[in-house]
């Protein structure tokens, strides 16, 4: 990867020249798959998928290494267009790098396929393009996997770390687990307490299946899927292969804590158990879980624990927007399956690498129509929208609505440009919201049962788009292709930094540039 | 009036000192009941004239206990000269239950449906009265012509709102005319063509029964059709309702002139009656002003070609058939008219359509027709506030001190509006998957579930799935229609309405409870 270090837009005089910010990211990006990659390659030393995954990790590291040498600093992310770049940017990268290593380790020789499995790996998405699971080499497995891992982190740090800076979404981890100010990404500190939260949930998720009789190469890699909210399977028939209660019992415990907010995750790990409880968010989370299991193992008619299993795997699988797959939900009642569907549109709480629109703005959107029928009443009252105890600023609930908005444009052009492709009606419309919210499978013709590679090349199009759509939040996508491609096609690489007469017409504030 | 007196008084203002108990609800209802006397007549004589069957003693008596129901309450009642807001939305809610139930009784007495089958009448009356034209009839040419009149007739009424007809013989009313006439089809502009509220209704009115003849006087001078067919389609093409005393609805007449009048006749009634009034008096700017409308012709426009590149190039129709079908199922949808025309040969029948077609005529019925409109659905102007509005978040999010304004064509719309304009599209979506819910959960598949829900919300009639326009709502079970019934009388009055009228009247309804303890 070439680094236009030179011609890069200059800081101030004086301070040492670091590369724009997108160029950092997606060598940053480019360095973690590297060593996965590497990983991978060990894994399977010996293999034929063995050589390709060292070279490819080897240059991947080697590449990576100069940009990624400095940190990136909370003033780097300042311009937000060059922050919103710098995450497309880091995704196509790892994306591309990914697909390079399907094509290159022989695990398919189709640009489609590889491209399909990737996004839908970095994505987190449940949908594989691969035909034949269990006949790939450990490696290429171990890749898939952490293909799902990488991206669940990225996304988290995009969350935690991105978003809230440039959209009023402050309230994003909300409540207790909040008080420690989210969006600062000081010196990378933020970022490291961010791993190693994430690296204990996938301790956690490992160490149950481990208990739970998996292999140690199985445990790792389920682990890796599910924290990461993911769904890759290392089997055709998902954890049914294993054929044991414990195993989906690990795997509902597993979905169910990757679905909560990693803040409250890093405050668990802190030991601070009381200030979760006044996370309203969580609170929410755990209610509307409990309930949705209780109303699907009731209705379902399935006798005993089988059935409550069943309905707590499927409940935990779809909020946390996971897509690992037990139960044929297929055959399940229609009231079922759309109930169903809705818990993937509305998904887990906001600060997990879960999709969906996320329940942290389900309540305050909830609220703030309520509050417009009061105000029809009583036109001169005052009504703050609170989530728990703290209230939500007008400039969150503006945004809130426009983001519902965006959300319900993606799916209805997803569903026409699925349907456009050749999918049926019911499985169009439910394929769009299950990959926007990062899902997986659907109904009709994208139910559990069928995977992508029966899926035409039209279909997996509109498909990766509106997986990546959703990964990203919108936002940072919709930015660079309408604000910012268009001016770095005039003005190149330079044309992001702060000092370009590009953007002197931004309105400024003492030192902040935005 | 002393039976009056003792009817309840649940929205009574303060102490009458013996006079007749002020109460708007029961008022409005009574008004409305005795405005339905003369449709009733009507249909009576249509049966009377016409019919083989002899039906006509049924409408008779239910135009008299209509009319006796409706005399005694607006005898009984005065009318608040400012009503309160916690007596104008029960009263929209009342009316509209007490018409829908009055309404179902000739189909009723005439055994159209029987007794136990009581469901499926008011199911028929409301859909009536909300415009929606989804039907539950299944042999619809054997029942006898009156009362298929007056099922035309219901919708008739419905189409500029009972409230409506009622406000406009109301002078007293004042500002609470207006809150009542807002609540009934609450759309944000609330246009004044005359200084008494009262006087702006007659015009509306009047101008709707001007629509009505002009558009049955066209169907009447296509060859081929009778008096009664261009009187029983005009009035549900002005009030875009979509019923039709034939099964197979427009499809019968196998006519493009028909389909053309119809379809004409359909986008003139879904824009503002407000605008058309101002070019009726020789204000023609009033069609440039009205931007959201103009983006409604602009819409029917791409569907239409969208629509019709769909048929040909897809589904491989010839490009003639292609155009015809596609303009008029797009005019329907968009209108919420929801006509039905399967003929022979043709692709009237859109739940057999592709799926990517089917999905842009969901996409219709969400958006809807013109503020102000007879039209149900999302509304255009929403719509258009709804994209500026997002818009302008994506702005922000890389400019957030800038301050950006929601324009509608040039003007700019206040945030109290944008609010709740934002606030309405959340509920409609919450009401609609609700109600989605529901519906399959009693059994239906999600496709004819979730589009009968949206068909329902919007007042459109046919849905997608096995309710399509081929078919008829009897596909859904029992209680699943009272639900879709509930959701069309919810997106008739534009949720608002019926979410703080129920809520009223739950309230009031527990205060005495409340006051014991």
């Amino acid at each position: 990867m070439s680094l236009p270090l030179e011609g890069a837009g200059a800081l101030e005089a004086g301070r040492r020249r670091s590369p724009p910010l997108p160029v950092s990211a997606s060598a940053w990006a480019a360095l973690t798959c590297g060593a996965f990659a590497l990983a991978a390659g060990f894994t399977s030393l010996g293999g034929g998928a063995s050589v390709a995954f060292l070279i490819i990790g080897g240059v991947c590291v080697m590449a990576g290494i100069p940009a990624s040498r400095r940190f990136p600093q909370q003033s780097d992310l300042q311009p937000a267009r060059s922050a919103f770049a710098a995450v497309v940017s880091a995704w196509v990268t790892m994306i591309l790098i990914s697909t390079l290593a399907y094509l290159a380790t022989g695990a398919t020789s189709s640009f489609q396929d590889a491209l399909f499995e990737s996004v839908a790996g970095f994505t987190a998405t449940g949908f594989t393009a691969f035909e034949d699971v269990e006949s790939l080499p450990r490696g290429l497995l171990l890749w898939r996997a952490s293909t799902q891992w990488m991206g669940g982190y990225a996304s988290l740090v995009l969350l935690i770390c991105v978003l809230p800076i440039y959209t009023p979404m402050n309230f994003i981890a909300s409540a207790r687990e909040g008080a420690k100010p989210v969006g600062a990404l000081a010196g990378g500190s933020r970022l490291r307490e961010l791993l190693g939260a994430y690296c204990a949930l996938t301790l956690f998720c490992g160490g149950l299946y481990a208990a739970a009789g998996m292999g140690a190469f199985d445990a790792v890699t389920y682990a890796f899927t599910t924290a990461s909210t993911g769904g890759f399977a290392n089997h055709a028939a998902g954890l049914s292969h294993f054929g044991s209660a414990s195993v989906e019992w690990a795997a509902v415990a597993g979905m169910a804590a990757a679905g909560v907010s990693i803040t409250a995750v890093w405050w668990a790990l802190r030991g601070r158990a009381r200030a979760l409880w006044h996370s309203f968010e969580l609170r929410v989370y755990l209610v509307l879980m409990l309930v949705a299991v209780l109303v699907v193992w009731g209705w379902s008619g399935a006798d005993g624990v089988t059935g409550l299993r069943h309905a707590a795997f499927s409940v935990t699988s779809a909020m946390s927007s996971t897509g690992l797959r037990l139960a044929d939900w297929a055959s399940w009642s229609w009231g079922l399956q759309f109930l169903l569907l809705a818990m993937i549109a509305t998904g887990g709480m906001s600060g997990s690498a879960g999709g969906g629109f996320r329940l942290s703005r389900a309540v305050p959107a909830l609220q703030y129509a309520y509050r417009e029928l009061v105000i029809q009443l009583h036109p001169n009252t005052v009504h703050v929208v609170k989530l728990g105890r703290k209230s939500v600023s007008e400039g969150s609930l503006s945004f809130l609505n426009a983001f519902q908005v965006l959300l319900g444009i993606a799916v209805l052009l997803g569903a026409f440009g699925l349907a456009l492709a050749g999918a049926d009606l019911l499985g169009s419309v439910s394929g769009a919201i299950s990959a926007l919210a990062t899902m997986g499978p659907a109904m009709g013709d994208l139910a559990p049962g069928f995977d992508a590679h029966h899926l035409g090349g039209g279909e997996r199009g509109v498909l990766m788009g509106l997986m990546f759509l959703g990964r990203l939040m919108l936002y940072p996508v919709l930015i660079t292709l309408w604000v910012l491609l268009p001016r770095l096609w005039r003005t190149g690489l330079e044309g992001l930094g702060n000092r370009h007469p590009e953007w002197k017409f931004l309105p400024q504030r003492g030192g902040r540039r935005l | 009036m002393s039976l009056a007196r003792r009817l309840p008084t649940f929205y009574a203002e303060g102490d009458n000192g013996g006079r007749r108990p002020s109460n708007l609800p029961l008022g409005v209802l009574g008004l409305s009941l005795v405005f339905l006397v003369p449709g009733m007549g009507a249909a009576a004589l249509v049966e009377w004239g016409s019919s083989t069957s002899h039906e006509e003693w049924s409408l008779g008596v239910s135009a008299l206990i209509a009319l006796f129901l409706g005399v005694v309450l607006v005898l009984g009642t005065r009318f608040p000269s400012n009503p309160r807001p916690s007596a104008v939305f029960p009263a929209v809610v009342w009316t509209w239950l007490g018409c829908s139930v009055i309404g179902a009784l000739p189909y009723l007495l005439s055994g159209a449906f029987s007794w136990s089958n009581w469901d499926s009448a008011l199911f028929e009356s409301i859909s009536g009265f909300t415009c929606t034209g989804s039907t539950v009839m299944g042999d619809i040419e054997a029942h006898g012509r009156g009362l298929l009149m007056w099922r035309q007739i219901t919708q008739w009424y419905g189409g500029m709102g009972m409230v409506v007809l009622a406000v406009s013989v109301l002078p007293m009313l004042g500002v609470g005319g207006l809150e009542l006439m807002n609540a009934e089809a609450p759309g944000p502009d609330s246009d004044r063509l005359a200084p008494r509220i009262s006087g702006t209704a007659k015009r509306l009115w009047l101008l709707y029964v001007l629509f009505t003849l002009l558009i049955g006087l066209a169907l009447f001078l296509v060859p081929g059709v009778g008096l009664y067919d261009a009187a029983a389609h005009a009035l549900t093409t002005a009030s875009t309702g979509g019923f039709s005393p034939y099964s197979d609805s427009i499809g019968h007449f196998d006519s493009l002139a028909v389909e053309l009048v119809i379809a004409g006749g359909l986008i003139v009634c879904a824009m503002s009656f407000a605008m058309h009034y101002r070019a009726f008096t020789g204000d023609f700017g009033a069609y440039r002003r009205a931007f959201d409308q103009m983006l409604f012709l602009k819409i029917i426009a791409v569907v239409t070609a969208a629509a019709t590149l769909l048929l040909w190039l897809k589904g491989g129709s010839a490009f003639g058939l292609s155009l015809r079908d596609g303009f008029f199922n797009t005019v329907t949808l968009a209108s919420s008219g929801g006509f039905a025309n399967i003929r022979p040969g043709g692709l009237g029948d859109f739940a057999q359509w592709l799926p990517s077609g089917q999905i842009l005529l969901a996409l219709l019925m969400l958006i809807g027709g013109g503020v102000g409109s007879t039209a149900g659905g999302m509304k255009v102007f929403r719509f258009n506030i709804v994209m500026g509005h997002t818009a302008r978040a994506l702005q922000l999010a890389i400019r957030r001190r800038a301050v950006l304004p929601v324009k509608l064509g040039g003007r700019i719309i206040p945030e109290r509006i944008v609010g709740r304009v934002l606030a309405f599209v959340t509920l409609f979506i919450i009401t609609c998957g609700a109600g989605t819910l529901i519906v399959s959960a009693l059994g239906t598949d999600p496709v004819t579930a979730a589009s009968g829900a949206l068909s329902a919300m919007s007042n459109m009639g046919p849905a997608l799935g096995e309710a399509g326009p081929a078919s008829n709502f009897t596909v859904f079970s029992r209680p699943a229609r009272m639900v879709l019934g509930g959701l069309m009388i919810t997106g008739r009055l534009e949720l608002t309405a019926v979410f703080l009228g129920v809520a009223m009247i739950v309230r009031r309804g527990i205060q005495p409870l409340r006051r014991r303890r």
